[in-house]
């Protein structure tokens, strides 16, 4: 792996200003959508399904913030990913492949910036997320932020190798600019930002169980909700505890079968060996052609 | 002379197109070859074939007579794409450092390396600007640099002058021609400008796919067989090209022969030559 190419890379990002601060944007952008429009929909929701708790709005808080986290990794990404496309347009690329560099290890150097940079960016705004929890809720877990980091960092290796494989395809600037929005607003339906994943229609929940972010994002939302859960649901009968795991994305269904715990890291880890599949075949039929 | 370059019948569709066709020359050591041809001609593909960007679909490519070297062969080849590809928001010389970075090539050999073609090609003054800010010619000069950082035998420029005005031109020329001089180097250089050709001593002419010509500058002008008459009548004069004299005293004879004054033989350009014979009949 070529360290020279990774820092050139980083070194791009930084050198211009916008990109950082665009990449905070939107998350900002996100937040605010949350807190303006979602946050009070969705704490009532979970009133009218029954459950009267004080926790409720923690509960809503840590739920939406997981998802938050996964949207905003899946997000800046995209920074790198436009260094990529006009790098390709501009025939910087050819100038790399002229080198004695792979170009398989060409293309990891910029999946690999690319999870760096979405990593420090959504750790960064995590820090802020937790000190939220910290100052209005005075709830603080280390344990729930180790597992968090530890998924923040899985979910951008994901979202960082399916974008690259859909970037490949893209040629010039104008169609990745059309796929960036397109794919900021998909992602929040796919990961139940916007609306949770207990409210569309089966056949709808069944595509969403095979996206792989919609996966990292229930886990995520287990690990942060844990506590709280237990704590909401001690006082309801055992059968009504999977409404709010369901409806919420908590727990995730493929047609009436809850997935385990295991299964959904089995899952994510062999999407992750077939993306890598995916995008050395990519590299090698799209460089042969 | 020794060739320190074999293209042996390089063949390449794309699509069921014919790209190349039988495509074989030899490039001697030192010289300055010029690769010509029309646009579509095949000239590009040619070159991504060389610095194996693309797979050719038959034939080979043999430098420095090493038919057994499976390696590649980024070190023996340098090449100035048509296109700059050096990065706008960093400094020529860390432009130059990321691009030697991914070379086999030691971190101090590197750096005395780039230092020594800032001081060769004349770069002082711009080795810290930023890319963006160069002019054109700090630009293509920069490139050329960056394609010379691993030493390599033969420098391949893809139309390296195109877009820049002919002052530039002749400044992006002087630091190609002083690199062929002084560090002995064989320039291989496609071009639009017919008359950058004279700068070569080699001269390779491809068209639809197919080489026309191979040789000395020289022996295209005296082999070509495409003659010029100056015809001289009372009121005014033109010339004509033709395959032969036959041909031309044909063209003679079917004109009002009371009005020709003269008729002589004119020196042929490498212009007329080159557009004898790509164009269509």
């Amino acid at each position: 792996m070529s360290l020279a190419l990774i820092k050139r890379h980083l070194k791009i990002f930084v050198k211009k200003p916008g990109n950082i601060l665009l990449s905070l944007l939107s998350s900002i952008v996100i937040l605010s959508l949350y807190f303006l429009f979602i946050r009070d929909f969705t704490i009532k929701a979970v009133s009218d399904y029954g459950f009267a708790s004080n926790m409720n709005d923690l509960f809503v808080d840590r739920l939406m913030t997981s998802g938050l986290l996964v949207v905003i990794g899946a997000t800046s990404i995209l920074a790198i990913v436009s260094i990529f496309i006009n790098d390709k347009c501009r025939g910087i690329l050819k100038d790399f492949y002229v080198t004695s560099v792979s170009k398989i290890n060409i293309i990891y150097t910029y999946i690999i910036s690319s999870i760096i940079v979405s990593t420090l960016l959504t750790l960064f705004v995590y820090f802020f997320v937790e000190l939220f929890f910290k100052v209005y809720y005075e709830y603080f877990s280390i344990t729930e932020i180790i597992n968090s980091c530890q998924l923040i960092i899985i979910s951008n290796i994901i979202s960082s190798n399916l974008i690259f494989i859909i970037a490949m395809f893209i040629n010039n600037i104008t169609s990745f600019s059309t796929f960036e929005t397109l794919y900021g607003v998909i992602i929040g339906f796919f990961t139940g930002v916007y609306i949770p994943i207990g409210y569309y229609p089966v056949i709808i929940k069944n595509i969403f169980f095979f996206f792989p972010l919609t996966q990292t994002t229930s886990i995520l939302r287990q690990i942060n909700t844990n506590q709280i859960t237990t704590n909401i649901l001690k006082n309801y009968q055992k059968e009504t505890h999977n409404i709010l795991y369901e409806i919420f994305g908590i727990h995730l269904k493929f047609n009436d079968n809850i997935i385990t715990l295991n299964n959904q890291f089995l899952f994510i880890f062999i999407t992750i060996i077939v993306l890598q599949i995916i995008t050395v075949i990519l590299i090698e039929y799209k460089e042969d052609h | 002379m020794n060739n320190i370059l074999r293209v042996n019948n390089i063949n390449k569709k794309i699509k069921k197109m014919e790209i190349l066709k039988n495509v074989t020359f030899k490039i001697p050591k030192g010289s300055i070859f010029a690769f010509l041809g029309p646009n579509g001609a095949g000239k590009s593909t040619l070159i991504g074939i060389l610095v194996e960007l693309i797979k050719p679909n038959s034939g080979e490519i043999v430098i420095e007579n090493n038919k057994d070297n499976k390696e590649k062969n980024y070190s023996k080849i340098g090449i100035v794409f048509q296109d700059n590809t050096l990065d706008d928001d960093l400094t020529v010389y860390d432009n130059l450092v990321i691009r030697g970075s991914l070379y086999k090539i030691d971190k101090n050999k590197l750096k005395n390396n780039i230092i020594k073609i800032i001081e060769l090609l004349n770069m002082e003054d711009f080795a810290t600007k930023k890319y963006s800010e160069c002019s054109g010619g700090q630009k293509r000069i920069a490139m050329i640099a960056r394609a010379i950082i691993v030493e390599p035998s033969i420098l391949i420029l893809d139309e390296p002058t195109t877009a820049l005005d002919p002052k530039i031109r002749k400044t992006v020329w002087d630091v190609i021609l002083k690199l062929n001089k002084e560090k002995n180097m064989t320039i291989f250089f496609s071009s639009h400008y017919l008359e950058e050709a004279y700068y070569a001593n080699h001269i390779c002419i491809l068209n639809k796919g197919k080489i026309l010509f191979e040789g000395e500058t020289e022996k295209l002008l005296n082999k070509s067989g495409i003659k010029k008459l100056i015809i001289k009548e009372r009121k005014n004069s033109f010339e004509i090209l033709v395959d032969s004299i036959k041909d031309g005293l044909n063209y003679i004879n079917s004109r009002n022969l009371s009005n020709v004054v003269s008729i002589s033989l004119g020196d042929i350009s490498l212009e007329e030559v080159f557009l004898e014979m790509t164009e269509e009949k």
